[in-house]
């Protein structure tokens, strides 16, 4: 796993800004994550560190980032992606450690590509998430959307890591 | 974000390039730097109600004497640019369009839906590019 550089101040969770249920479901897990680190670093907090290291370097971009007039990515849609990024680690655990890109329509892309497929996560705003699954051996996709309920999300991940079983 | 819909009646020719910034790299674990296809996003509805992926037309570029190649003459501040061929994009159903605003070579590419983003990400191709850097998947 890449190194996180010290330099940089770690993506903080909760920026403030309006609250909704989306953001209090955020907070939670952020105290979840602060009571792992009291025994020291765990697999789970590397990978998350890392995550919010990467969320923090696309929240340091100022406006007119992409060349193009850009805004910057909201709080709101930066702390929904922590947040979904929390509550999928158990199944992307097991996974190369996605790539996590702001886009110019202010979404960000979280991508995890395995031998198997490709899960290529969109997060539009809070409770907007466009999920797109490619099964590389077969170029079959499969979209959905994401509220508030990472099952669906979570399960394709973990399908990632399962060979495909051929079909007579 | 709308789907393209029938070829407009300004769509650029098939010869011409378009040119893509690539703001920002995701670091790997092999100490490389790659592209990902999130790099390849229509503007935002509000900033943009078309809807359309800003690029720029390399031929007005190059007539107004700008070299898109040399950092010291084109997006200066960018490491990365990658190339798009029109005829490419028209072949897969997203029209390109010049858009002079906020400047003579900008232009819009209509259509790119998250279900294409992937067939724009394999189209193009490293202008600019430092020798730490790699598109996704490669």
């Amino acid at each position: 796993m890449t190194p996180i550089p010290k330099t940089r101040e770690t993506f903080r969770l909760i920026h403030g800004g309006q609250a909704n249920s989306s953001m209090m479901q955020a907070a939670t897990v952020s105290e979840e994550f602060a009571t792992l680190s009291m025994d020291g670093r765990t697999e789970r907090d590397e990978w998350f560190a890392l995550a919010c290291h990467r969320l923090a370097e696309i929240d340091n971009l100022a406006a007119g980032w992409d060349g193009y007039g850009s805004d910057r990515i909201s709080k709101p849609t930066m702390n929904f992606a922590a947040m979904l990024l929390a509550n999928v680690w158990e199944e992307a655990r097991s996974l190369p450690f996605p790539a996590i890109s702001p886009m110019s329509n202010g979404a960000i892309m979280i991508e995890w590509r395995s031998p198997i497929s490709e899960v290529t996560v969109e997060v539009n705003n809070p409770n907007d998430v466009d999920v797109l699954v490619e099964t590389l051996a077969t170029g079959h996709t499969n979209e959905f959307h994401v509220t508030s309920n990472f099952a669906k999300l979570s399960e394709a991940l973990e399908q990632s890591t399962k060979p495909v079983v051929a079909v007579a | 974000m709308p789907i393209a819909g029938p070829k407009p009646s300004d769509a650029l020719p098939d010869d011409e390039v378009v040119i893509r910034r690539v703001p920002t790299l995701h670091p790997r674990a092999d100490g490389k730097r790659e592209v990902s296809k999130g790099s390849f996003a229509a503007s935002s509805k509000s900033r943009d109600p078309e809807e359309g992926m800003s690029v720029d037309l390399a031929s007005v570029l190059v007539a107004m004497g700008i070299d898109p190649a040399d950092p010291t003459q084109f997006a200066p501040e960018f490491e990365v640019l990658m190339t798009l061929k029109v005829g490419d994009l028209h072949a897969h159903g997203m029209w390109v369009v010049p858009r002079t605003q906020p400047h003579p070579a900008h232009c819009n590419v209509l259509g790119v839906t998250s279900g294409k983003r992937k067939i724009v990400f394999g189209l193009a191709q490293f202008l600019r590019c430092p020798a730490d850097v790699v598109k996704a998947g490669e």
